[in-house]
């Protein structure tokens, strides 16, 4: 009886390994839900993980190209961005200096943004977005809240092109504010400004703050219009020529005000 | 013996590292082909039907295990069953007609699709039409292109 039985196994050995085998397989499926088993499936999978290896370092190695265009983009875009975000954070420290400059003022100003710093090959002259429709005349005085940059000349409905200090036909009354003495400023090409014939005997001394004088229809009194840079007399004259530093630059204005009334000095 | 089990383990080494490697490259819309289940069956006719269903089953578990196949014992199932019934065609070549040689282990692969496909989207939405015509006929076709070219280059020696 045994021995029959075990020659029975042995011809058919491999079916009933065949059947054993898939027996465990079914089992191990049906436990699949098994915490057990997928502990197990998880444990074995990092002992063999070394086999995926060679595909994570592959992978590396084919994305490092894409992976650095992306990069580079991203970057591009960040540094964009930043630049945006930086002009923004200038923009509103200069606004808030603005609105500022437009709560303490007594004068009555309209603000403008600057449109162009003039065509011609030599800064004289800026073009502003606000014209008759805001109120703006011609020979108005237009300031930034460093001081005087100079006047209106010709208006239009929504622009206004200015003369700027910088230009050689420009002139204006200015008083030194510690001497007290009075004189005419004008640019002079070699980039600073002049005030002419201010008389030897006045003791002017570099860094004394030059300020518009009032005796005009144009500017009101006290504002700001640069420091003295140095003083240059000669022995046979009775006269000094002081040179001004500008406080306003040019170059870095994009808000002024244009001043539509100085009334209040009048009165 | 020990020659021939240095031979199976470098094979199946190779044919996992293939898998592993290169079939991403070569999926087609998650269509693609599976060399593990050409080694199991060219083992299988080579060694015999207790060498290819031992060795499908060891091999199916390593797959299940290195989560290639996401139902633990799912691939054990399949490549032991494969495993045995291309052990059935062991030195079967020059007795049968080459069609019905040929036709079986078509057969064998389109059952083992057959059998892993319906397992793995069992109770989803799929139909038994849609999985036939979506996953197992393009997965049985992918494979027989390269069950076409192992054959051409190996079956000189093997059989």
């Amino acid at each position: 009886m045994w021995e029959k039985f075990l020659s029975l196994i042995v011809s058919f050995y491999e079916y009933i390994l065949f059947l054993f085998l898939i027996g465990i397989s079914f089992v191990v499926l049906l436990l699949n839900e098994n915490p057990q088993v997928r502990s197990l499936q998880g444990d074995v999978s990092d002992v063999l993980s070394f086999v995926n290896l060679p595909k994570i370092w592959i992978d590396d190695l084919s994305n490092v190209v894409e992976e650095n265009a992306k990069l580079k983009e991203d970057n591009l875009q960040l540094t964009l961005l930043n630049i945006q975000m930086k002009e923004a954070w200038l923009e509103n420290q200069r606004l808030r200096n603005d609105l500022g400059f437009m709560d303490t003022t007594r004068l009555v100003v309209v603000p403008a943004k600057v449109l162009n710093l003039g065509i011609s090959p030599i800064c004289n002259s800026i073009l502003i977005n606000i014209g008759k429709s805001q109120g703006v005349r011609p020979n108005m005085a237009v300031i930034s809240t460093k001081g005087i940059v100079g006047k209106t000349v010709s208006v239009g409905k929504e622009t206004t092109l200015a003369q700027i200090f910088m230009d050689v036909n420009f002139r204006i009354s200015v008083r030194f504010q510690d001497s007290r003495v009075f004189g005419i400023m004008q640019w002079n090409p070699n980039g600073y400004a002049e005030v002419r014939e201010v008389p030897k005997t006045v003791n002017i001394i570099p860094g004394e703050k030059v300020v518009t004088s009032g005796y005009s229809q144009i500017y009101p009194p006290n504002i700001c219009l640069g420091e003295v840079l140095k003083t240059k007399s000669s022995d046979n004259v009775l006269f000094q020529t002081v040179t001004i530093k500008p406080s306003v630059n040019i170059n870095e204005i994009e808000e002024v005000f244009v001043i539509l009334s100085n009334s209040c000095y009048e009165n | 013996m020990l020659r021939k089990l240095t031979n199976i383990t470098l094979f199946s080494l190779t044919a996992i590292l293939i898998q592993v490697l290169f079939v991403p490259w070569m999926t087609i819309r998650e269509i693609r082909p599976d060399f593990i289940l050409l080694v199991v069956m060219f083992i299988g006719r080579t060694e015999g039907r207790m060498v290819g269903q031992t060795y499908g089953f060891i091999i199916g578990l390593l797959v299940d295990a290195l989560g290639m196949g996401s139902f633990m014992g799912l691939s054990a199932l399949i490549k032991t069953c494969v495993g045995f019934f291309s052990g059935c065609m062991k030195n079967q070549r020059n007795k049968l007609y080459p069609f019905y040689y040929h036709a079986v282990h078509v057969a064998i692969i389109l059952f083992s699709f057959v059998i892993f496909y319906l397992v793995h989207y069992k109770g989803t939405e799929f139909s038994f039409q849609f999985i036939m015509l979506r996953f197992v006929l393009p997965s049985t076709l992918y494979t027989l292109v390269f069950y076409i070219l192992l054959d051409y280059f190996m079956s000189s020696g093997n059989d």
